[in-house]
């Protein structure tokens, strides 16, 4: 295969766009590029970028750039997890709309879409079944598939396997995979594998994502699920038997892989992973501990790139090293001083006889004086652990894999720590004291004053459950003394009264918790239980998912979901601005008409009339008559008369001259797209006087500062009036969303109860009819805490919402990058579906909440995120975050460095701090890498470890090598105690790469005249050419709403038969397809013979029939469809002509024939064919 | 079609192996084969290939609607089951214009399907 040059890549491929960096794009495009050739040279290369710079679209371009020139070329992606499974498919669209600069119809579509289908496999069965089905398509797969589950002592699970993998290969002998084994599950499981393999067509690249996770090879003993990607690529293997796997054999032709932690503290590890894939054979000196260490980086800069990212701060480009800070001595509060604890003398008791209990288990002969690294429960907490049941449990840690010992996955030190806990609280009723999460918790719960968010890793799985529980507490005191000091004092005593019941319900809550707990692990419902829990339990084991609120904090019982019954709560009061009815449905509206006229709210009739050249009684004829044809309630309240009055204005301005006219047009589509009618009301209404309702949103235009910090008008220069009319509206939305649902809510909440002086239940505040002095008050309060800094008054409502303003490109690009094409109320709701369910503090445990990790890309809540490994990798955590928390410490360089990078990446709120100042970088300054733990006691040592280790790997992938020890995942105490070698120093030279590009990787044998960018121009002309009068047919085409596609309706004698043309690539031809609908029939065994006999006569003519299946397979959605290949374009009238009669012919003699008296016009097909033609 | 199309020119110009009345493909890569056949019809030509037979589809438990499930994601080929009971990949061509390298796409085509096809349902390579 022919190399390229950067030249023809860059005729093909813009990567710049959406990262707005010219130079960080030319740098991603020259990695693809050495990356393709290093692949055509070597059949595999390692993309080992730092975290955080586009891995993921390199691979991208990489692909395009092969596919390109090759559109058979099939790609598997194997991806570490779910989440980043579906990342990559995310961003494959993203970047083939973005990033290729022309529809090529291979990489990219005419509509702009990837050419191949994309499909997510859930594990290896599905896999094996849609590799059968079309292995034309590009796959992903996840790297957690591998681990096949088969449990001894349970056939069911093996009996599973065997049917999945015979339903896949119907051929295979019975014995590949003999259940009479059942025992073997290595051999089995590797048996699994080989089927797969069979079945596998050869894929021209796979790409391996995170490819450190396969570091320890395929060579026995080894994790079984390296050994089964191994085989499943076809490694080559003298076990497998050629009887039962006649066609086993390679099927990776090239492997890319990806990570920026390639090694840990050796080479060795990249001779694994090119093991597992089947492509260490020319590279063995990696693992070879008689090379000398240059050669071995020799070897490896034969296929590995990496390249360092800088900071460009203060005058200085900063690498990694340098823009972070690390708290390397284990303190949170001052950098480099440890955590002290020095002045609880019952704090330095407990540590000490819980390091005395650790020192004995560590003394014993079991142990031998040395445990996994991170997994000792003291080091986190000394909270009850649960009892780790099987092998197959996950274990009390994340990463379980890091030992197959029980004892050790449960903690050596579990038993003896539930033991003293439960001995303390017997004693002094209160948890044992833990000064290391004492201490974090203090730190963290500076938030809730600073805004500062925080990303807390844990290995405990139990420890983000207790972190949540005491930083939940000191929120609620931190809540609780803001509503004291700014709720007016005639609302006092009921707030008291109301911190009770929260702590009733609290206490209730708990309880039902525990009771469903107790209920679920008892496989039965008590009859004692309450209704409550016997319901959970009936309906999945927990409670309802919908915003009910919660007890966790005072915020979520007070502020969110219902709130409590009989009183004004922050819940009730968010309920009031969405309910048409309320005074306050107008609050967070706009006032456009006001807006285009370029008046105040009190002056818009007199503008209309003005514009509409008649008198104001006449203007407010016209706009009542329009007006009412908006008003669709049968019971319209405030917000109903408003939108009504906005939407009958805008369209007397539509039909005005000029730009007004054409901007009130677009407002009324945009803004107020549903279509005006006879009206429910039937006659006029005062429209006059609610067209001149001011608006939280119309009245801040008057105030400048305030506009600009919260709410800046789009600049002239982005895009037409449409586009910026969007944007504004966009804004406006997540404005009023985060001042309701976060933590601005409580501000505002403040702010109001002061007008309205009660928390009555049915309290409103006494005012006009305009909701005037309200908005007035909301407003002079951001604009009081806008003139005074946030040391003085903390975090509040105006820094969110400021922050949020400031960087509203990045938080769609990250949070909702469809928000900017989608219909407006569309993205209002997925706007109001990112802001709800707010929480302080996010925990995440077991799998990834969506919801959080995009709320926690924005200001505001969760203010602090406490995760276990399951964001260690492919969630980006960047946006609003410069402190990331180690408070359990993973084991080996590569998870940490991972971990760091989820906040380090390339827009981080770092990266914006930096290159926005003019002066000298200070610590506080840089991303904050903490790595919280106690001196005197056996954590230091693990700390000491793996820093060590973090800086070895640093030096083996940057220039300055030295020779490491061999890893280590034990930590021996003895051997560290008397090693004695303390804590590493942070390498503070700026890092250079030990792998750069080469001048070899970027020459190519393709230069940008091989990349013929006009080719898809060309097809989209011939393809629209086909709109002509075509030989022997009569068709009625549809203008628009198809993008990509041409719909159309043909006459047959005197019936019609919808159908649709789509262009694609068949290797270098071009292939034109025409489908049509016949209509909904029964499932075939169903059918009268009759029908299916005309079926039959179809297919034996060649005509190709297509289903689409629904629920139940009672009933399919039948299709005639073929396609033709457009050769010279003279023929292209003429074969377009032939497949479309063809097939409208044969739909129709078919819908004659199955569904006698239909004659299915296209709006019958609509919905369907557009769903079709946009790819679902 | 007014005159005969002379698809046997046709496959040998594109380099296309001849046994017969068929056209024989070769797989390098697994060393596997599969024979088409060309049945000109009033408006082009239809090139077939056989998959499997009845016995064998049925035993593979195959249910004949998912052929047409999987006809929508095929390219210039289409999968069913003909009056034989045979498990047939076909296409349909039109003559008009046709090059013997565009020829030679189309069989190649049925070809890898059919082949691809009895590979997954019978383990063998007879057809």
């Amino acid at each position: 295969m022919k190399t390229v040059s950067y030249d023809a890549a860059a005729k093909l491929l813009d990567l710049s766009r959406r990262i707005g960096s010219p130079e960080r794009g030319r740098e991603q495009l020259e990695g693809a590029v050495a990356l393709h050739n290093i692949l055509c040279r070597q059949g595999v290369a390692y993309l080992a970028d730092e975290v955080g710079m586009g891995k993921t679209y390199v691979a991208l371009a990489t692909v395009a750039l092969f596919r390109h020139f090759t559109p058979s070329f099939r790609v598997l992606v194997i991806a570490p997890r779910e989440n980043i499974q579906r990342k990559w498919v995310k961003e494959l669209g993203n970047f083939v709309a973005h990033n290729v600069r022309f529809p090529d119809l291979r990489v990219k579509g005419l509509d702009g879409a990837p050419v191949r289908g994309a499909v997510i496999c859930d594990g290896l069965a599905e896999f094996l079944r849609e590799v059968t089905l079309d292995p034309d398509r590009d796959f992903f797969l996840r790297l957690t598939s591998f681990s096949i589950g088969l449990s001894i002592g349970d056939e069911s699970s093996w009996r599973h396997w065997r049917k999945s993998v015979m339903q896949g290969l119907p051929w295979l002998p019975k014995q590949a995979l003999d259940l009479r084994g059942a025992g073997d599950k290595q051999g089995f499981k590797e048996n699994i594998a080989r089927a797969i393999n069979c079945a596998m067509p050869t894929f021209d690249l796979v790409v391996v994502d995170e490819g450190h996770n396969l570091k320890h090879g395929f060579a026995r003993p080894v994790a079984a699920r390296n050994r089964v990607l191994g085989l499943m690529l076809g490694h080559a293997d003298d076990e497998t038997d050629r009887r039962w796997f006649p066609e086993y054999g390679p099927r990776a032709r090239r492997v890319l892989l990806l990570s920026a932690t390639p090694i840990e503290d050796s080479y060795r590890h990249l001779y694994g992973q090119l093991d597992v894939v089947g492509k260490a054979d020319r590279f063995r000196d990696l693992a070879d501990p008689a090379a000398v260490p240059e050669a071995r980086r020799e070897t490896a800069g034969r296929f590995l790139v990496r390249r360092v990212t800088t900071i460009a701060a203060g005058g200085e480009k900063l690498s990694k090293n340098l823009y972070r800070r690390e708290w390397r001595r284990g303190g949170v509060a001052d950098h480099d001083v440890p955590i002290g604890f020095d002045a609880d003398a019952r704090q330095r008791l407990v540590v000490a006889l819980v390091q005395k209990k650790v020192s004995e288990l560590l003394g014993s002969e079991k142990f031998g004086a040395a445990f996994q690294i991170g997994m000792l429960a003291s080091f986190e907490s000394f909270l009850e652990t649960a009892k780790v049941r099987s092998v197959d449990d996950e274990g009390n840690f994340d990463d379980a894999e890091q030992t197959d010992d029980e004892g050790e996955r449960e903690g050596i030190d579990v038993g003896a720590v539930n033991g003293l806990a439960a001995s303390y609280r017997r004693k002094f009723g209160a948890e044992l004291p833990h000064p290391k999460m004492d201490a974090l918790v203090c730190r963290l719960a500076r938030a809730w004053n600073d805004g500062r968010k925080a990303l807390v890793f844990v290995r405990r799985v139990a420890s983000v459950v207790e972190l949540k529980r005491k930083l939940d507490r000191a929120y609620d005191a931190w809540l609780r003394e803001r509503l004291e000091r700014e709720l007016p004092a005639q609302v006092q005593g009921r707030l008291t009264r109301l911190w009770s019941d929260y702590h009733q319900a609290r206490e209730a809550r708990m309880q039902t918790t525990a009771q469903i707990r107790d209920a679920t692990a008892a496989e039965s419902i008590s009859d004692t239980a309450g209704e409550e829990v016997k319901d959970a339990v009936r309906r999945g084991r927990r409670p309802a998912d919908a915003d009910h609120g919660g007890t966790d904090t005072f915020f979520a019982w007070f502020f969110r979901g219902e709130g409590p019954k009989g009183v004004l709560s922050g819940a009730r009061l968010q309920q009031r601005f969405g309910e048409a009815h309320s005074a306050l449905s107008t609050f967070f509206e706009d006032n456009h008409a006001a807006w285009l006229l370029g008046v105040r709210p009190g002056e818009v009739l007199a503008g209309l009339a003005g514009r509409m050249g008649c008198d104001q009684a006449e203007a407010s004829r016209r706009l009542g008559e329009r007006a009412v044809r908006y008003v669709s309630s049968a019971k319209p309240g405030r917000g109903d008369w408003f939108e009504a009055a906005q939407a009958g204005a805008l369209e007397l301005l539509r039909e005005r001259d000029g730009e007004i006219g054409t901007r009130a047009a677009a407002v009324l589509l945009h803004r107020y797209p549903r279509a005006a009618s006879a009206g429910r009301l039937g006659a006029s209404f005062d429209a006059a006087s609610w067209i001149e309702t001011p608006t939280f949103f119309s009245e801040l235009r008057r105030r400048e500062s305030l506009r600009t910090a919260l709410w800046p008008a789009p600049s002239d220069g982005r895009g037409t009036f449409d586009d910026q009319f969007r944007e504004q509206e966009l804004r406006a939305r997540l404005v009023a969303g985060m001042s309701r649902l976060g933590h601005a809510s409580i501000d505002l909440y403040i702010c109001l109860i002061r007008g309205i002086g009660s928390l009555a239940a049915g309290a409103q505040a006494e005012q006009d009819e305009s909701g005037l002095p309200q908005i007035e008050a909301w407003l002079d309060e951001l604009e009081r805490l806008q003139r005074t800094s946030v040391a003085q008054r903390g975090w509040r409502a105006f820094d969110e919402l400021a922050e949020a303003a400031r960087n509203f490109d990045l938080i769609l690009d990250v949070n909702l990058p469809g928000a900017r094409t989608v219909k407006l109320a569309e993205a209002a709701r997925k706007i109001g579906t990112l802001l709800g369910k707010q929480q302080p503090i996010g925990p995440m445990v077991g799998g990834v909440n969506q919801t959080l990790v995009r709320q926690f890309r924005m200001p505001g809540y969760p203010l602090v995120l406490l995760t276990t490994d399951v964001l260690q990798e492919g969630e980006d955590l960047h946006t609003f975050c410069s402190d990331v928390y180690h408070y359990g410490i993973a084991w080996t360089p590569s998870s940490m460095e991972q971990r760091t990078g989820r906040i380090d990446r390339v827009r981080s709120q770092t990266d914006r701090r930096l290159a926005g100042l003019t002066g000298p970088v200070c610590g506080e300054d840089k991303l904050q890498v903490f790595y919280p733990h106690l001196q005197d006691t056996v954590e230091v040592l693990q700390v000491q470890k793996v820093l060590w280790r973090m800086n070895e790997f640093l030096r083996l992938m940057h220039r300055d090598l030295v020779i490491p020890a061999a890893e280590q995942r034990k930590l021996d105490v003895g051997r560290e105690v008397v090693l004695g070698r303390g804590y590493p120093e942070p390498i503070t030279t700026a890092l250079e790469t030990a792998f750069e590009v080469t001048e070899e990787m970027r020459a190519g044998d393709r230069g940008a005249a091989e990349v013929d960018g006009a080719a898809g121009y060309v097809a989209r002309r011939r393809f629209e050419a086909l709109r002509a009068p075509l030989p022997g047919l009569s068709i009625a085409w549809e203008e628009q709403g198809f993008d990509g596609y041409l719909v159309g309706t043909a006459a047959v004698g005197v019936r019609q038969q919808p159908f649709f043309l789509g262009l694609r690539s068949v290797g270098e031809h071009l292939v034109l397809r025409c489908v049509s609908p016949v209509g909904r029939i029964g499932w075939e065994r169903a059918l009268p013979p009759d029908s299916a006999a005309a079926l039959a006569a179809s297919e034996s003519m060649g005509v190709r029939l297509g289903a689409v299946a629904h629920a139940q397979r009672r009933s399919h959605d039948l299709t005639v469809e073929d396609d033709v290949l457009l050769g010279a374009e003279e023929h292209d009238a003429a074969r377009a002509a032939a497949i479309i009669a063809r097939v409208v012919r044969e739909a129709d003699r078919l819908e004659r024939a199955l569904l006698p008296g239909k004659d299915q016009p296209l709006d019958d097909f609509r919905k369907d064919l557009v769903r079709e033609t946009a790819g679902d | 079609m007014t005159e005969p199309f002379d698809w046997r020119g046709y496959t040998r110009a594109a380099g296309l192996e001849m046994d017969g009345d068929s056209i024989v493909v070769r797989f390098q890569e697994r060393g596997r084969h599969q024979r088409v056949g060309v049945v000109e019809v009033e408006d082009g030509l239809v090139v077939r290939s056989i998959a499997a037979r009845g016995k064998a589809w049925r035993e593979a438990e195959l249910d004949p609607m998912l052929l047409r499930q999987r006809n929508r994601s095929l390219d210039l080929v289409g999968l069913h089951v003909d009056d034989r009971d045979r498990l047939v990949a076909q296409a349909w061509l039109p003559a008009l214009g046709i090059t013997p390298e565009e020829f030679a796409v189309y069989v190649r085509t049925v070809a890898a399907e059919a082949d691809r096809l009895e590979f997954w349902l019978t383990g063998a390579d007879v057809e």
